[in-house]
C-alpha cells in the first residue's frame, strides 16, 4: 500500500506545480457508493483517488420439494483506488489506471427451513445443520484498467462521468464450514474454488456526478 | 469522429468486451452446480442389525429364496434400515436381510428389544432364533439351516427315506413307518420315529397327505458344536412356553439332544397333525449334566420335552417324560451309557428333551473380551461351551466382545477366532459371568494391507450425494464364511485387505413388496499403499434406482 501511494505521489509530482483544477464526485456503481477526489495534472492527466462501499444483505429462499433451505447472503464492498486519468484526444473519453485496495468479502449462511425426509425418517432443521461459505481475495492490492466519459475538471462546474473497467482481483478464496448432518458439504470448498478460478476480474461500472473546484 | 478516435474507442470497448466474455459464465455456473452438491451424512439407526441365514453342510449364506417372520415381544419395532419400513415377514435371495431399530428406540443390556425370527426355505429343516438386541450399535445374528439332502455337518444323524410309506385313497397310513438314523460317530446317539398304521395326515392347511411319502429324520447330538449350532431358537435370549401355558424368556434351553422329523406327500404337502400319536425315541449320550440334579442324567430323571412352534418361533413344553433305566439296547446296536427318551407327540416340528432354566439369565451382563491385535480385522467369533450344549457366533465388528446372556450355571467358554476362513486360535474364559478379559489374537496373516474407503451413495436425480452409515458384507472372492463391516458416514476402514485380489462388497436392502435385494459390487484390491501401510480407494455406489427413488 506504501509503494503504491508512493507512485501515485511520483506520477503527480511533475504536474503538481501546474495544477491548477480539482473537484470532488459522488459515484454510484458496482463497487457501491462513494466519492471521488480529483486533481488535474497538466492537460492530459488527472490523478484521481475514490472510495466506495456497499453493505449489503439479503435473504433469499430456495425452495425445493425436498426441503427448502433459507440463505442469509452478507457481501461488504469496500474499495480505495488510487487511478491516474489520461485525456489522449483532450475531451472526455479517458483511460483509467492504478491499483485498489479491495477488502470487500462475501459470505452466506444456509439454513434448512424444514424438516428433511429421507426413506422413512425425518431429521429437524437442527439435526441437518447449516451451512457456512465465505469468498474473499488473497491479493488485496488489484490493478484496475478502464474506459470513461467525462472530464470533470472540463467544460461546465458540474458535470457527469461514467466510467467502465474491471479489478484484476485474480481467483477467489473460498472457504467453508458445516455443521451435523451437512457437514462433509464443507468439502465441497476446494471444487467451489475451482470453478470460480476463471473469474479473476470484477466489473467496476459505475456513474459519477462532479463539481469543480478553481479554474 | 476522426478514424483514429473511433478505433480507439472500438478497441478499448471491444478489449472489455473480451474480458468478460473470457469469464465464459455458463461454463462457470455449470461447474458451480456440480460443485455445490449437498453431501449429506446420514446417521445410522440406533441398532442396525444383519441376519443371515447359513446353510450348515456348505457353510455359504442360503442362495434360494429364504422366508423370515418376525414374531415376538417386541416385533413391532423391527424396521428395515433404510426406508424405516415395519418388517413382518419377508424373502431374500442372498440369505441375507438388514434390519433396525427405528430412532428414539432406547436399549440397554437390562432392556433389552426382544424378537423371534422364524427362518423357512424349500429344501430345509425349518428353524429359527430369538434375538435380543442389548446395545446399540450394529450386530450380526445367523441362522443355521440343514437342508434336508446332502452331508449333514459332524453331530447330525440324518435318515432321509424318499419311500417311507404311503397313504390309502382314503388318507390312512397303510403301514407303520418306522425310521431311525444312523448313529452319531462320537456319542453312538440316534432316534428312532414311528408312525402307526392308519393315522391320517394332515398338512398346516388341514389336506390330508395322500400317495408315497417321504420322510427326513435328524438327530441332533448336544455334545457337537456344529450340531447345536443348527438348534432352533439358538443361545442367544430364547423364549419358551411352558407347559401350563406361562411365557419365560431370557434363559437357556440346556437341551440333551433334539429331533428334526420333516414329512411330505408327492403333492409336496408338508404333514403337521397326526389323527393318533406318533412315537419318537431319542438316545441321551452319557455324562450330560442335568442341571435340577447337578449329577450326570440317569434313570428314573425327570426330563422335559419341549415342540418348536414353527409360527411363534418359540419351544413350547409338551410334558415330562422319564428316562428308563441304565444301559439300552436299541434297534441292532447296544451302546453303553446311552439312556433313551421316549415321547408321543401328534404334530411334526423339532422336538427336543432338555432343561429350561430362568437362572441362565443372571448373566445379564457377561464378561468383556478385548482383542489387543484385531486391528480392524473382521473377525468371526464362534463360542462354546464344552461338556454343555451352546453355541453362538458373533461377527466382532469393534475390538469387544461382551459374553452378554452366557448361561451363569456353565463355568467356562471357549471362544475361537476366524478370520476369512482361516483360525485365529482360541481362549478360555473361565468366568464368562465376570469381568473384563483381554485377549492377543495368534496367526494374524501379515501380507494385508488397511484400505481406507470413501465411498457415496450417489442418486444421480437428486442434487444430494449421501454418506450413508450402513452395515454391508464384504468378503474376498471365494472366500466361504460372511464377513460383516460398518460404513460410517461414508468411510469404511478395511484390515486384512489381500492387494490384487478380487473383493465383493454388498449391500442388501428391501424392495416394496418386502423382498430384499442385493446390491453388489466387485474391485480389484489396488492402489498406492502409503508408509503406513494404508491404501485410499474411493467407491461410488451410483443410482440403485429401487433405493434412489424412495429415498
Amino acid at each position: 500500500m506504501t509503494r503504491f501511494l508512493l507512485l501515485l505521489a511520483l506520477l503527480a509530482l511533475p504536474g503538481l506545480a501546474a495544477a491548477q483544477t480539482g473537484g470532488l464526485a459522488l459515484r454510484i456503481g458496482t463497487t457501491g457508493i462513494g466519492g471521488d477526489a480529483i486533481l488535474g495534472v497538466g492537460d492530459r492527466f488527472q490523478v484521481r483517488a475514490s472510495g466506495t462501499f456497499l453493505p449489503y444483505s439479503t435473504t433469499y429462499l430456495q425452495e425445493d420439494d425436498r426441503v427448502d433451505v433459507s440463505y442469509e447472503a452478507d457481501a461488504q464492498l469496500f474499495t480505495v483506488a488510487g487511478l491516474v486519468d489520461f485525456y489522449p484526444f483532450k475531451n472526455t473519453l479517458r483511460l483509467s489506471t492504478g491499483l485498489v485496495y479491495n477488502a470487500s468479502t462475501v459470505s452466506a449462511l444456509g439454513t434448512p427451513a424444514e424438516s428433511y425426509t429421507t426413506g422413512g425418517r425425518t431429521f429437524s432443521p437442527e439435526q441437518l445443520g447449516t451451512v457456512q461459505a465465505d469468498l474473499s481475495h488473497s491479493a488485496q492490492i488489484q490493478p484496475y484498467l478502464g474506459l470513461g466519459f467525462g472530464n470533470p475538471l472540463a467544460g461546465g462546474r458540474f458535470g457527469v462521468m461514467l466510467d467502465m473497467g474491471v479489478f484484476y482481483t485474480g481467483s477467489p478464496t473460498v472457504t467453508m464450514e458445516a455443521t451435523e448432518m451437512l457437514a462433509p458439504t464443507a468439502e465441497n470448498a476446494p471444487a467451489i474454488q475451482e470453478a470460480l478460478s476463471p473469474v479473476t476480474i470484477y466489473p467496476a461500472v459505475s456513474l459519477a456526478f462532479s463539481v469543480r473546484f478553481g479554474d | 469522429m476522426s478514424p483514429l478516435r473511433f478505433s480507439l474507442k472500438t478497441t478499448f470497448v471491444c478489449a472489455l468486451a473480451l474480458l468478460v466474455a473470457a469469464c465464459d459464465l455458463a461454463g462457470i455456473q455449470s461447474d458451480l452446480e456440480d460443485a455445490t452438491t449437498v453431501r449429506l451424512n446420514v446417521p445410522a439407526a440406533p441398532a442396525e442389525f444383519a441376519v443371515t441365514v447359513i446353510d450348515a453342510t456348505t457353510q455359504r449364506p442360503v442362495s434360494g429364496e429364504v422366508s423370515l417372520t418376525i414374531a415376538g415381544d417386541d416385533a413391532a419395532l423391527i424396521v428395515d434400515p433404510l426406508f424405516y419400513d415395519p418388517i413382518e415377514e419377508v424373502t431374500t435371495g442372498s440369505g441375507t436381510v438388514a434390519l433396525a431399530l427405528p430412532d428414539g428406540t432406547e436399549v440397554s443390556p437390562d432392556a433389552p428389544v426382544r424378537f423371534d425370527v422364524i427362518v423357512r426355505a424349500d429344501g430345509y429343516i425349518t428353524t429359527g432364533r430369538s434375538i435380543a438386541i442389548r446395545s446399540t450399535g450394529v450386530d450380526v445374528f445367523e441362522v443355521r439351516m440343514l437342508p434336508l439332502s446332502g452331508d449333514a455337518p459332524e453331530g447330525v444323524s440324518v435318515a432321509a427315506e424318499t419311500e417311507a410309506g404311503s397313504t390309502t385313497n382314503q388318507g390312512r397310513l397303510r403301514e407303520t413307518i418306522t425310521i431311525t438314523t444312523p448313529a452319531d460317530a462320537q456319542t453312538q446317539a440316534r432316534a428312532t420315529v414311528t408312525i402307526p398304521a392308519d393315522v391320517t395326515i394332515t398338512d398346516a392347511r388341514g389336506r390330508v397327505l395322500r400317495g408315497a411319502l417321504s420322510a427326513t429324520v435328524a438327530y441332533y447330538s448336544p455334545q457337537s458344536s456344529e450340531a447345536m449350532a443348527l438348534f432352533p431358537g439358538g443361545f442367544d435370549d430364547l423364549a419358551v412356553t411352558r407347559a401350563d401355558g406361562s411365557t419365560a424368556r431370557g434363559g437357556a434351553l440346556q437341551t440333551v439332544g433334539f429331533v428334526s422329523i420333516d414329512l411330505f406327500d408327492e403333492a409336496g404337502r408338508r404333514a403337521e397333525q397326526f389323527s393318533a400319536p406318533l412315537d419318537v425315541t431319542m438316545d441321551v449320550p452319557a455324562g450330560l449334566i442335568n442341571p435340577e440334579t447337578g449329577a450326570p442324567v440317569a434313570a428314573g430323571d425327570r426330563i422335559p420335552v419341549w415342540t418348536y412352534d414353527e409360527i411363534t418361533g418359540r419351544w413350547t413344553e409338551e410334558g415330562s417324560f422319564t428316562a428308563p433305566g441304565g444301559s439300552f439296547v436299541f434297534g441292532e446296536s447296544t451302546q453303553a451309557g446311552l439312556i433313551p427318551l421316549g415321547f408321543s407327540v401328534d404334530h411334526l416340528s423339532n422336538k427336543a428333551g432338555g432343561w429350561y432354566d430362568t437362572n441362565a439369565a443372571a448373566c445379564t451382563e457377561g464378561a468383556e473380551l478385548v482383542l489387543t491385535n484385531r486391528n480392524h480385522l473382521p473377525v468371526r467369533a464362534v463360542i462354546t461351551a464344552p461338556g454343555y450344549s451352546f453355541n453362538r457366533t458373533v461377527h466382532m465388528l469393534d475390538d469387544t466382545l461382551r459374553l452378554d446372556g452366557f448361561p451363569s450355571n456353565i463355568p467356562s467358554a471357549n471362544v475361537a477366532f476366524f478370520f476369512e476362513d482361516g483360525s485365529l486360535g482360541s481362549i478360555t474364559v473361565d468366568n464368562p459371568c465376570g469381568a473384563r478379559v483381554e485377549a492377543a489374537l495368534t496367526n494374524v496373516p501379515t501380507d494385508r494391507v488397511t484400505a481406507e474407503f470413501i465411498s457415496n451413495v450417489v442418486c444421480t436425480s437428486r442434487n444430494v450425494t449421501t454418506l450413508p452409515s450402513i452395515l454391508i458384507q464384504a468378503n474376498r472372492a471365494g472366500v466361504t464364511q460372511p464377513s460383516y463391516l460398518r460404513v460410517e458416514n461414508g468411510a469404511l476402514t478395511v484390515s486384512g485387505l489381500m492387494m490384487g485380489a478380487e473383493y465383493e462388497v454388498a449391500v442388501d436392502y428391501k424392495t416394496l413388496d418386502d423382498t430384499f435385494q442385493r446390491y453388489e459390487h466387485r474391485f480389484i484390491a489396488e492402489g498406492e499403499v502409503d508408509q503406513d501401510g494404508k491404501v485410499r480407494i474411493v467407491q461410488d455406489f451410483v443410482d440403485i434406482q429401487e433405493v434412489c427413488a424412495r429415498l
